[in-house]
């Protein structure tokens, strides 16, 4: 059985939790889905019945659990006076409609339900029961006795209750199918209305370019079983959700959201993210799961989503948070020029009015962690309400995208994020992250499958970026938990930390990888291994004239919409140049491209018929179903580590097939590495490299500084005479240095 | 002076100077020749704006290489008759003097560019002017600079001289040619710089679009024009062009009058 605890801790009723308790003892090892007060159907939520079970063996069965002690029911029986002499809906009537509308909604689904001849394509078998936490056997019997409208729905009380249930429920041999399964799934936990609609016939027999994308694109969206348990619960403190780009985190967040505004609805809620361009994705996801809930918009001045800027235009969270606090916000020509300008507002405002800073908000929700630094987390923090006396519950989750770049190899814990007490201990200790909520959800979760990149681009893009089969570039991560997060299997060394030496063994399994396009290639007996395609060249014009070679067969041949292709340039500094002569010979063959940045503005990506050229940092937080890469040969004489990170940003900006182009000085070296990656596919296998190795380049990678720049002046000073003289000479003289050297030249 | 003649006219233009345009984006309708979403009203107050504007929303015929700006051509007939022409050139609006890389590197960093740059340097010659606190660091360092080495500039003519000594020249304007044949109190085809609100000279012809194209390119990009200009084909399509030129109505002009050759 999967469970679903919803917002059952944060309710916190112990009759409630009791029998929760109890249903996991009688149906764990059965399989199906328990939920708490989950679909709720647009009903009020304390007319929505405590659980619902759906279950291959035994159907779906609602059960109410009735906490108050009841001591009599109206005339009519239609309502019920409790204890404290308060008159609450009779929970009889209110299962019964519940149950009526749950059964209509499935039957508005024409897979699952005949509505000519009013039959289920698979006999669906509904069942109510009322369980009296407060009232013995026989007062219930009393109460019975004292109406002449009889509770109808079966009913029975917390004595002995394994035992009941056991009489209750018993398997039958008749399992539902798991297509009926998948559809009620996915009604219940609402995200059918994510469905993309199917607008176009798809082609059967899939075979150029653009009917396989177009084929791949028309599916059934269906929260996967780590998503939903994570997606349908509103935790009552915080919670880290972990996973690659395409892992659908955002969706989850959104879910959450949804769920925690209509369950209560009277609490403060924030969604705060980076990127610009999501505003309106995030609005939409919530609305529309919103209002399948609950049958009513959202209200929102109770639900804020904000960037995490904002301005005089716009509100944003910074914006907002500095006027309240009473602080004049600084704008973007105030903080031009610093190193990451977003870092710098919230510093300052930390630096200035964190005591000023009011705790506006019940349950925040944070998308593209990575992105935020340690001021940002910490205004969240002094932001959120704690929910008792234990200042580190606050209800604050973030989803932190693994790998965005390889400066964050390492995730940043909560000790490091959330600021510290006058007395220097940290406002949230890691631990918060340990341990799991009900349900068994993890604080800190992983969402370990990926549905955007197919497998081999994913592979490739890792291997590439943590120059796992390079000559000087290996910088592996050397937790297993980092691996896992990132969908790998540990196969060996049996550990949690590696060292040195050790022989590493990962694994992408299949299943972790849910890319439709990988799926209809195999299915039509093509090698998913086909999707990256690398190829060298003489030179820069033989690989820039195959591009639009390529492209232009891509378009006139293949069929693919122009703004499925991006081009992303590795070599910034020629980029302009190169992007020119690209659009020019494609403007000639009739195609129409796009160079956001160097003509039209940063944000112009993927405009229909027009065929993008990118940077890779401009490239990020797009994709498209065909990308190709130029001048890759940049990745191999990097000694900043920079070119990595911006291969790995290109490769996994695809959904389906990368070219990988480059020529000249390295990429012989490149072809090797990705020879090595592909022929060890779908593990990687390597040995890993010396402690001291790997942190001078993480130094490196990590460095904030202008290493681009400073590596630039190296070169210069190994140029000249009296300059390599005066190096020589300076190193002679430091011994560190010298021991530094004198150990590399050992290994 | 027919609507298919502009049409192939402007065709020639792509194909000889194909070499300097990398987009094209001009169209053909039942009366007008004019490019794809073709939008009027673009802020006029700002040139560098301006010109971002045309560009970003791609109101341009021939979009040329090199940061060279771009050509729109524009002509409406009615009842077969030309009712408007319009032929524009939009430079690009600033030039930096060092190299452009340092800006170049910023590009794999964040969203610089060179108009955002050039923005920026904008305003920080009006906060000065208001009297708000600058935010470049670099000024601040230069100034501070300054005033230990004994030279007491004032900010302004230190923030100026920085500006000078980054841009080469500042393009300001546009350059327009329009032609409407309704017009009573001045001449119907007249020369224009945008930059210039009342003044406009008066031309004897109005212009097929090739010599036009062919009039600005040999400005904007003099080396690779003499070896398009000695190409075969060239002087054909050049002289019957220009044998498609059309005299305007005279108008009354006792001083300066432009003709077309």
């Amino acid at each position: 059985m999967e469970y679903l605890a919803g917002n059952i801790e944060t309710e916190n009723n112990p009759f409630e939790l009791n029998i929760w308790e109890s249903l996991i003892d009688y149906f764990d090892i059965y399989e199906g889905i328990l939920g708490y007060k989950i679909p709720s159907l647009g009903i009020i939520n304390s007319d929505v019945p405590t659980f619902v079970i759906r279950s291959k063996k035994f159907g779906i069965i609602i059960i109410d659990v009735v906490s108050d002690k009841i001591t009599n029911f109206d005339e009519e029986n239609e309502f019920w006076i409790t204890e404290n002499t308060e008159e609450i809906y009779s929970r009889d009537l209110a299962i019964s409609l519940y149950s009526k509308e749950l059964e209509s909604v499935l039957q508005k689904n024409t897979k699952i339900y005949n509505i000519r001849n009013g039959k289920w394509s698979e006999e669906i078998n509904i069942s109510n029961l009322l369980i009296f936490a407060n009232n013995s056997d026989i007062e219930v019997e009393q109460l019975n006795d004292s109406t002449e409208d009889p509770i109808f729905n079966k009913y029975i009380t917390s004595e002995n209750l394994i035992v009941k249930l056991g009489e209750l429920y018993k398997p039958i041999d008749v399992e539902l199918s798991n297509e009926v399964i998948d559809i009620i799934d996915s009604i219940l936990d609402g995200s059918d209305v994510f469905s993309k609609v199917k607008k176009k016939k798809v082609s059967d027999a899939p075979k150029t370019f653009n009917e396989l994308i177009k084929k791949s694109l028309d599916y059934t969206f269906k929260l996967d079983k780590t998503q939903r348990q994570v997606a349908l619960q509103v935790p009552p403190g915080p919670q880290r959700i972990r996973g690659l780009a395409g892992t659908g985190k955002t969706v989850i967040l959104c879910m959450k959201a949804a769920l925690a505004h209509k369950a209560l609805k009277n609490q403060k809620i924030l969604f705060v993210f980076n990127t610009q361009s999501m505003y309106n994705q995030v609005r939409s996801l919530i609305t529309e799961y919103y209002f399948n809930l609950a049958k009513t918009m959202p209200n929102w001045n109770n639900l804020h989503i904000l960037h995490a800027w904002g301005g005089s235009s716009t509100p944003g969270l910074y914006y907002n948070t500095a006027n309240a606090a009473g602080i004049r916000p600084l704008n973007y020509l105030n903080v031009k020029g610093h190193e990451n300008p977003l870092e710098t507002i919230y510093a300052n405002l930390i630096e200035s009015a964190k005591n000023n800073i009011l705790a506006t908000y019940d349950i925040v929700l944070i998308d593209e962690a990575q992105d935020f630094s340690p001021a940002f987390f910490e205004t969240i923090y002094y932001l959120t309400k704690p929910i008792d006396a234990d200042l580190t519950k606050r209800r604050i989750v973030w989803a932190y995208d693994e790998f965005q770049s390889m400066s964050e190899l390492k995730i940043a814990q909560p000790e490091d994020l959330f600021g510290l007490k006058t007395d220097g201990t940290p406002n949230m200790p890691n631990t918060v992250l340990e341990g799991t909520y009900k349900g068994k959800i993890e604080k800190d979760f992983v969402l370990p499958n990926s549905y955007r990149n197919p497998r081999v681009n994913l592979m490739v893009a890792h291997g590439l970026a943590l120059g796992l089969y390079s000559k000087s570039a290996k910088v592996p991560m050397e937790d297993k938990r980092d691996w896992v997060a990132r969908g790998y299997k540990v196969i060996e060394p049996a550990k949690q930390v590696f060292v040195e030496g050790d022989h590493v063994i990962v694994e992408r399994p299949e299943e972790n990888s849910k890319n439709e396009l990988e799926r209809l290639l195999k299915e039509s007996g093509s090698l998913e291994k086909k999707l990256i395609i690398f190829k060298k060249f003489r030179t820069i014009n033989d690989e820039i004239n195959e591009v639009i070679t390529k492209i232009v067969w891509l378009i006139n041949v293949q069929n693919v919409e122009a703004e499925e292709i991006i081009v992303i340039n590795l070599d910034t500094k020629n980029s302009k140049a190169q992007f020119e002569y690209i659009r020019q010979q494609l403007d000639i063959n009739k195609i129409k491209a796009i160079s956001p940045g160097y003509i039209e503005s940063t944000d112009a990506f993927k405009e229909p018929g027009k065929v993008t050229l990118s940077t890779a940092f401009r490239a990020k937080g797009n994709e498209a179903n065909i990308v190709f890469i130029i001048n890759s040969q940049r990745v191999i004489a990097d000694s900043t580590f920079k070119m990595r990170n911006a291969v790995f940003v290109s490769i996994t900006r695809t959904r389906g097939w990368c070219y990988i182009y480059g020529n000249g000085n390295g990429i012989e070296e490149l072809d090797t590495e990705i020879n090595n990656i592909i022929e060890n596919y779908p593990k990687f296998n390597f040995v890993f490299p010396d402690e001291d190795q790997i942190k001078r380049k993480l130094k490196i990678i990590q460095s904030n500084k202008d290493v681009e720049k400073a590596d630039k002046e190296i070169d210069t000073l190994f140029s000249d005479d009296s300059y390599r003289a005066l190096l020589l000479e300076r190193i002679a003289n430091n011994p560190d240095f010298l021991k530094d050297i004198n150990k590399l030249k050992g290994n | 002076m027919t609507l298919e003649g502009v049409f192939s006219n402007i065709e020639q233009a792509e194909s000889t100077f194909r070499n300097l345009i990398v987009s094209t984006y001009y169209t053909k309708k039942h009366n007008e020749i004019s490019w794809n979403n073709y939008s009027t009203g673009i802020f006029k107050n700002l040139y560098a704006k301006e010109y971002e504007m045309v560009i970003r929303n791609k109101q341009y015929s021939f979009l040329l290489k090199d940061n060279k700006g771009c050509i729109q051509f524009y002509y409406l007939f009615k009842d077969a008759k030309l009712s408007k022409m319009k032929l524009c050139y939009y430079p690009y609006p600033v030039e930096l003097r060092d190299t452009i890389e340092d800006i170049e590197n910023n590009f794999s960093d964040n969203n610089d560019e060179i108009i955002g740059e050039y923005y920026f340097d904008l305003y920080n010659i009006f906060s000065h002017q208001f009297e708000l606190s600058l935010s470049d660091e670099k000024l601040k360092a230069l100034v501070q600079e300054s005033r230990e080495l004994g030279n007491f500039e004032s900010e302004e003519s230190l923030i100026l001289g920085k500006f000078e000594n980054k841009y080469r020249f500042t393009n300001s304007s546009h350059l327009r040619i329009d032609y409407d044949p309704n017009v009573e109190t001045h001449h119907k085809c007249e020369i224009q710089v945008g930059a210039i609100n009342n003044i406009r000279m008066p031309v004897d012809k109005i212009l097929m679009p090739f010599t036009f194209c062919d009039f600005v390119l040999k400005n904007v990009f003099p080396s690779e024009y003499k070896t398009i200009k000695s190409k075969q084909s060239y002087s054909s399509i050049f002289n019957n062009s220009k044998a498609q030129s059309v005299a305007v109505k005279p108008f009354f002009e006792p001083n300066i009058f432009n003709s077309h050759l």
